[in-house]
C-alpha cells in the first residue's frame, strides 16, 4: 500500500507536469441518470487538450458509436443511428450533444472519448448510465378499505399505482407513519402491458387498534415514487365506529372525488 | 514546474520499479465494457502472439482510417490520465504503403506488427512475454462507418519447465528403466511438472491410452501426478509409461517416459518327454523347461533330497525359454525317489515352481541269500535240516528263481531231501555231500542277478579219507609209517589206534608199545618197526571230533615186503627158435615177453636192457609196468652179439636176478654162457611147479563162482559189515603161503626157509641170498597181492575159504570192483577203506 501510494504521489506530480503540457483530460462528463420520456437531455463532456491537438470526440451508447466530432473531417460532426438515440447535430458540438424525443430505449451506457491527434493517440474516455422513465399516467388507488372500522378489525387493503416503466417504488403510512414491513404483502408487479409498462401492487393487512383512532380518524396513505422523479400518493380516512352506534361507511376519496393529494404529476428537476 | 519535476525525476529513479507498472497501475479511467464483447486469445510465451480485429467495413465509399490499439490495465486509478494506444496503424493519408505505423517503445516495440491484409486483421506480437497478457482493445475508425470496438483477452501461457520421474522411494528412474519389480508387486510412479503457467495439467499414459489424470498441486510450481499400478503382471513388461504435462494446445506438451521391468515367475516348469521305466546304472539323459522366467532361471536338479549337478542349462534368444539336460545315472535305491526340477532365482519368490517325476528304476535283481531264521550256520551237521532263504529285491519282479550248489544247478530232490521252492532252499536230512557253496539266482527282463555266495558248512564225525593205501609192505626191521587220514568237520580231531598183530595171541597191547604215533591234523601217522612176525597185522585208526566219533575206523594191513623176484618164461616171439632155447635173433622188430614174478608184496616195474655182448655197452634202456617189451630194429651196422636184460624192481629194490637173453643181430642168436642157462633153469622149474598149482587154482575159482552165485542177492553193504568184525576177530591176516603157510604164519623165519628149494646156489649171491629166498618164499603171494590178477584173487578166496570175500576186499588195495559181479558195491563202502 505505501508502495502504492508513493507510486500514485510521484504520478500525480509528474503528470501535473509531465502531462501539464500536452496531456489529455476529460474534465467534465454530465449524463442525467433518469429522464423522462419524451423529453430532451443534454450529454456534457468537457475536456483539456492541455496543447494536445484534437483528433476525435466520440459518443457511444452501449458501445455504439452515435456522434463523432473530428475537426479534420467535413462536416465536423456525424451522426449514427440507434434506436432511442435522436441527436440534435444544431446543439451538438465537441463538448455537447443534445438528445431530443428521448424514448424507453434511450436508457443505457453513454460514453465519451476523446482522442488526440497522431502520433501517440492519447484517449480519454468517461461514462454514465441514464435510465429514460414512463411515468404513470395515473396515482396510485387503494382498494379493499371499508368506511368504518372497530378496534380488533382487520384492515386488508391493496395500494395499486399506475402503468409506468419502470414500475412504481410503494410505501404504505398510517397516520402519516411508514408502515413496518411485516404489515406489507408484495410487492407485485402486474403483468407487463405495451412497451412493457407494468402497474405496482403492495398490500396493506393490519388489525385496528385504539391508538389508531387516537387522534380521530385512521388515515391510510399509499405513495408512489419512480427515481427521485416522480412523486404521487393517496389517502383514505376510516371513522372509528362505536358499538351502540350503527357504522357509517366515511370514504374520503371515492371514485374521481377522491380527497387524495395529487402531490405531483410529472417533475423534471 | 520544472523543479518539482526534477524531485519527481529523483522519486522517479529512487523508484525504477514503478515504470513497469505504468500500462497496468494507471492511466486507465474506465474498463470500457459498454457491452464490448471480449473474445479470448492465447499465446505461448516466447511464440507469437495474433490479436484479431475486424478492420473490414461494409459501406461502399467507405474507407479504415485509424486503428487504435489499448491495452486495458487491470487497475484503474480513478484520475483522468489518458490512455495512449500501444500501436496505432494512421491510414487516413492512405490505408496502404502510406499507412503510419506506430508503436509505444515500452510495450510492445518492435515485437508489434499490425498486418491489415489479413482476414481478420491482426496484430502479431513476437516473442510474447508474459507480461504480453491482458486485454487489448482495438477501435477501428472507418471514414463513414461507426467506429468499432473490440476487445481480445491474450492469455499468455507459460509452459511447464521440466518433468521428473520418481519412484515411490524418490529416487529418479536411472536410465529411464523402472525396475526390475517383481510380478504382482505394485507400483507407484510420481511425475512432477516444474513451472507452467497456467497449472499443467500433468498425465499418465500408455500408448495412446490415457491412465491417470489426477494430479495435484504441490506447490505453486509444482503439479504431480502418482501413477499406481496394482499387482504388475507379465503383460507389464517392458510397458512404456508416459508422463505429459501441458497447459496448452498450441505447443506439444513435455513428456517423460519410463520403461518398466519386471521379475517374472515362470509360465511352467516341465521335465520334458514320458516318464518311462529307467534302467538301472545306464545314464539317463532327461530335460527340463522353465518358460516364462524373467531373468533367466537356475534350474536345479533334486532326486529327493539330494541335489544333482550335473547339468547343464542353455535359454533362448529371447530369454523366454530356459532348458535344463541333466545326465545321471539311477541306482536302484532311486525306485520311487522323486526327481525333482525346480526353477530357482534370486529374484523370484518362494517357493519355487517345480515338477518332478517319481522315478521307476528297473534293475537287475539283487539278491541276499541267508540262512533260515533261527538256524545257525555254523552249527549245521549231518542230519540236520538245512533252510536257505533267498531275498529278493527287483524291478520288475521276477520270473525265475533258480539255485545252485557249487555252480550246478539245483533241482528237487526227493531222495537226496532237497526241496525247492521259489525263494526258499530245504535240504532235509543235510549230509556232507551238501555242504559248499550256494547261490541264488533270480531273473527279470534287466537281467539275471545272483546272490553272495552262501557257504555251508555241515560239519560230521570223521571218516577215513578214501584213496589211501591201505595195505603196506615192510620188511623186516624196516621203519614203517601208517598214515591214517580222515576227513572231518571240524578238523580238530584226536585219535585211537588199535593194532590187530599178525602173530595174534598176545593181543595189541604188546604190539602197540613198538609203535610211536604222530599227529598232524587230519593225519595220524603210526612209525613201526617191524622185528617179528607179531608185529605186521591190522592196524585200524579212529578219529573223534566235537561231532562225535568216525563210526568205522580206517583200517591199514601192514604186510612183509621185499624186492620183486626175477621175471621167468621170456620169450621171444617172432624168434622160431626161440621156443627151445634161450638164443634168439634179431630181426626186425623183435616182442620180448616174460611171465611176472612176486612183485614183493609192492607194486612192481619192470626193466629191460639191451647190451652190446662184445663191448657190454648199453644200447636200449625200457620200463613198463608189464613185462612185455617191444625192440624196435636196431641199425644194420650193429650187427653183432646182443645181451637182453630184464629184471623186476619195486620201491624195495630191484628183483635179485636177471633174466639175460642173448641174440644175434641178423643172424642166429649165440647161445648164452653157461651161467646164465643155469641161473635159468631152476626158475623154470619153479614156475612149472606154480603152472601146476594154477590149474588147481582155475578149478577152485570155478567152484567159486558158483558157491557165489548161490549168496549173490545179499546186498554189499551188509556183507562189508561183518567183514570188519571177521578182521578184528581175525588176525590172521598175513597172507598165507599156500602151501607152505602152516609153517609160514607161525614165524618169519620158517616163512623165510619155506621156498627153499629156490634158494640160488650161485656164490654170486653172496649176503643178498638170503632176501632172494625171503621173495621167493612169498612167491605164492603174488597171485592175491597183484592188484592186476583178479583170477588170482578168488584163488586165494577159494583156498582161504574163510572170511571169502571180505577178504578180497581188504586185500585188493588198490581195489578193484570184481567185473563181473552182480551186486553192486557202493562207494561208500569203498571208501571205508
Amino acid at each position: 500500500m505505501d508502495y502504492y501510494w508513493r507510486c500514485w504521489v510521484f504520478w500525480h506530480l509528474c503528470a501535473i507536469w509531465n502531462y501539464g503540457v500536452n496531456s489529455l483530460k476529460l474534465t467534465t462528463l454530465h449524463i442525467e441518470k433518469h429522464t423522462v420520456r419524451g423529453n430532451n437531455s443534454l450529454l456534457e463532456c468537457r475536456f483539456d487538450l492541455e496543447g494536445e491537438a484534437l483528433y476525435s470526440v466520440k459518443w457511444y451508447k452501449d458501445g455504439h458509436e452515435f456522434f463523432r466530432y473530428i475537426p479534420k473531417d467535413y462536416p465536423s460532426t456525424q451522426t449514427f443511428l440507434l434506436p432511442g438515440v435522436k441527436v440534435d447535430r444544431r446543439h451538438s458540438n465537441e463538448s455537447q450533444v443534445l438528445l431530443t424525443d428521448l424514448t424507453l430505449a434511450s436508457t443505457g451506457r453513454y460514453r465519451c472519448e476523446v482522442s488526440a491527434e497522431a502520433p501517440s493517440f492519447q484517449t480519454v474516455s468517461e461514462h454514465g448510465d441514464m435510465v429514460t422513465v414512463a411515468l404513470p399516467n395515473e396515482g396510485p388507488v387503494i382498494t379493499g378499505g371499508r368506511p368504518r372500522y372497530q378496534v380488533g378489525d382487520k384492515v386488508k387493503v391493496n395500494c395499486t399505482s399506475g402503468l409506468s416503466k419502470p414500475p412504481a417504488h410503494l410505501t404504505w403510512f398510517i397516520n402519516g407513519e411508514q408502515v413496518n414491513s411485516s404489515f406489507l404483502r408484495g410487492p407485485f408487479k402486474s403483468y407487463p402491458e405495451e412497451e412493457g409498462l407494468e402497474r405496482a401492487i403492495l398490500g396493506l393487512e393490519f388489525q385496528v387498534e385504539p391508538k389508531h383512532f387516537k387522534s380521530g380518524d385512521l388515515k391510510l396513505k399509499c405513495l408512489a415514487t419512480i427515481a427521485t422523479i416522480y412523486w404521487n400518493s393517496n389517502e383514505e380516512s376510516v371513522e372509528g365506529e362505536k358499538p351502540q352506534r350503527a357504522p357509517v361507511l366515511e370514504v374520503k376519496d371515492t371514485g374521481h372525488n377522491s380527497r387524495a393529494d395529487r402531490v405531483q404529476g410529472q417533475s423534471l428537476h | 514546474m520544472s523543479r518539482v519535476c526534477v524531485i519527481g525525476l529523483t522519486v522517479f529513479i529512487a523508484l525504477t520499479s514503478c515504470t513497469d507498472q505504468e500500462n497496468n497501475d494507471i492511466g486507465i479511467i474506465d474498463t470500457y465494457d459498454d457491452k464490448v464483447p471480449v473474445s479470448d486469445t492465447r499465446a505461448v510465451a516466447g511464440g507469437v502472439a495474433k490479436i484479431p480485429c475486424d478492420v473490414d467495413t461494409q459501406l461502399k465509399d467507405d474507407q479504415l482510417h485509424l486503428v487504435l490499439w489499448y491495452k486495458e490495465g487491470e487497475k484503474g486509478m480513478g484520475v483522468r490520465i489518458p490512455l495512449t494506444p500501444i500501436y496505432s496503424f494512421d491510414g487516413r493519408d492512405g490505408a496502404d504503403e502510406a499507412a503510419q505505423h506506430w508503436t509505444d517503445a515500452t510495450s510492445l516495440g518492435s515485437r508489434a506488427f499490425f498486418n491489415v491484409k489479413e482476414s481478420p486483421a491482426k496484430l502479431t506480437i513476437d516473442g510474447v512475454k508474459d507480461k504480453d497478457g491482458g486485454v487489448y482493445r482495438c477501435r477501428v475508425d472507418f471514414r463513414k462507418s461507426p467506429t468499432r470496438n473490440s476487445r481480445v483477452n491474450l492469455t499468455v501461457i507459460i509452459p511447464p519447465e521440466r518433468l521428473s520421474v520418481v519412484d515411490e522411494k524418490g529416487d529418479h528412474i536411472q536410465h529411464y528403466i523402472l525396475g526390475p519389480y517383481s510380478e504382482g508387486a505394485s507400483l507407484d510412479l510420481a511425475c512432477i511438472a516444474t513451472g507452467g503457467r497456467p497449472t499443467p495439467r500433468v498425465t499418465w499414459w500408455q500408448e495412446n491410452a490415457l491412465l491417470d489424470d489426477s494430479w495435484e498441486l504441490m506447490s505453486e510450481r509444482r503439479v504431480r501426478n502418482v501413477l499406481r499400478v496394482e499387482k504388475l503382471q507379465r503383460r507389464h513388461l517392458h510397458a512404456v509409461f508416459t508422463c505429459q504435462a501441458s497447459n496448452n494446445d498450441l505447443v506439444a506438451p513435455i513428456s517423460s517416459a519410463v520403461t518398466l521391468d519386471l521379475n517374472l515367475n515362470p509360465l511352467w516348469v516341465k521335465i520334458l518327454g514320458e516318464n518311462r521305466p529307467i534302467s538301472a546304472n545306464h545314464t539317463q539323459e532327461v530335460k527340463c523347461e522353465v518358460v516364462g522366467a524373467r531373468p533367466a532361471p537356475h534350474i536345479r536338479w533334486w532326486k529327493g533330497s539330494l541335489m544333482l549337478y550335473n547339468a547343464t542349462q542353455q535359454t533362448s534368444s529371447d530369454g523366454n525359454r530356459t532348458t535344463s539336460t541333466l545326465h545321471y545315472v539311477p541306482s536302484m535305491e532311486d525306485f520311487g525317489e522323486k526327481l525333482i526340477c525346480k526353477a530357482t532365482s534370486p529374484f523370484l519368490k518362494e517357493p519355487f515352481l517345480e515338477d518332478s517325476w517319481t522315478l521307476n528304476v528297473r534293475h537287475i535283481p539283487e539278491i541276499t541269500l541267508e540262512v533260515g531264521k533261527g538256524q545257525n550256520l555254523t552249527s549245521i551237521k549231518e542230519g540236520d535240516d538245512v533252510h536257505l532263504e533267498c531275498t529278493i529285491r527287483a524291478n520288475p519282479w521276477v520270473y525265475r528263481v533258480a539255485w545252485e550248489h557249487n555252480g550246478k544247478t539245483l533241482y528237487s530232490n526227493v531222495s537226496d531231501g532237497v526241496r525247492v521252492n521259489n525263494q526258499s532252499l530245504i535240504i532235509k536230512n543235510v549230509s556232507r555231500s551238501h555242504a559248499g557253496v550256494y547261490t541264488c539266482i533270480a531273473s527279470n527282463q534287466e537281467g539275471d542277478g545272483q546272490s553272495n555266495p552262501l557257504v555251508v558248512d555241515v560239519k560230521f564225525k570223521p571218516v577215513c579219507r578214501p584213496g589211501q593205501q591201505t595195505v603196506l609192505g615192510a620188511a623186516r626191521l624196516e621203519k614203517t609209517e601208517i598214515a591214517c587220514e580222515v576227513e572231518a568237520n571240524p578238523l580238530a580231531v584226536n585219535f585211537t589206534w588199535k593194532i590187530h598183530p599178525g602173530g595174534g595171541g598176545e593181543g595189541g597191547k604188546s604190539a602197540e608199545e613198538k609203535v610211536e604215533f604222530d599227529v598232524e591234523k587230519t593225519r595220524s601217522t603210526a612209525v613201526v618197526t617191524p622185528m617179528s612176525v607179531t608185529d605186521f597185522g591190522q592196524f585200524s585208526c579212529w578219529a573223534t571230533n566235537i561231532i562225535g566219533r568216525q563210526q568205522e575206523p580206517c583200517v591199514y594191513k601192514l604186510i612183509p615186503a621185499g624186492r620183486p623176484e626175477a621175471v621167468t618164461n621170456c620169450t621171444v616171439p617172432n624168434d622160431e627158435t626161440g621156443a627151445d632155447g634161450e638164443e634168439g635173433e634179431l630181426e626186425g622188430r623183435m616182442e620180448v615177453g616174460c611171465e611176472a614174478g612176486f612183485d614183493g608184496g609192492l607194486e612192481q616195474s619192470f626193466q629191460l636192457e639191451l647190451y652190446d655182448s662184445d663191448s657190454h655197452q648199453l644200447l636200449r634202456n625200457l620200463t613198463a609196468p608189464r613185462p612185455s617189451f617191444i625192440l624196435d630194429p636196431l641199425p644194420a651196422a650193429d650187427s653183432r652179439r646182443l645181451d637182453i636184460q630184464i629184471y623186476a624192481f619195486n620201491h624195495k629194490g630191484r628183483s635179485q636176478n636177471t633174466t639175460t637173453l642173448r641174440v644175434h643181430n641178423s643172424n642166429k642168436a649165440e647161445r648164452r654162457t653157461a651161467a646164465v642157462t643155469v641161473q635159468f633153469m631152476p626158475l623154470i622149474g619153479a614156475v612149472l611147479g606154480i603152472v601146476g598149482a594154477l590149474v588147481l587154482i582155475v578149478l577152485a575159482v570155478a567152484l567159486a563162482i558158483y558157491l557165489k552165485s548161490r549168496e549173490s542177492t545179499s546186498p554189499a553193504s551188509k556183507r562189508s559189515t561183518p567183514s570188519l568184525d571177521s578182521l578184528e576177530k581175525n588176525p590172521d591176516l598175513i597172507p598165507h603161503c599156500n602151501e607152505y603157510q602152516a609153517s609160514a604164519e607161525k614165524d618169519v623165519d620158517k616163512l623165510l626157509s619155506c621156498p627153499e628149494t629156490t634158494k640160488p646156489k650161485s656164490p654170486f649171491f653172496g649176503e643178498k641170498n638170503l632176501e632172494v629166498i625171503q621173495t621167493e618164499s612169498i612167491l605164492p603171494h603174488t597171485s592175491f597181492l597183484h592188484a592186476d590178477s583178479s583170477t588170482a584173487l578168488h584163488i586165494l578166496h577159494q583156498t582161504n575159504d574163510e572170511p571169502g570175500q571180505e577178504f578180497m576186499t581188504l586185500s585188493g588195495g588198490p581195489w578193484r570192483r570184481p567185473s563181473p559181479s552182480p551186486a553192486p558195491s557202493t562207494p561208500a563202502a569203498a571208501t571205508r577203506f
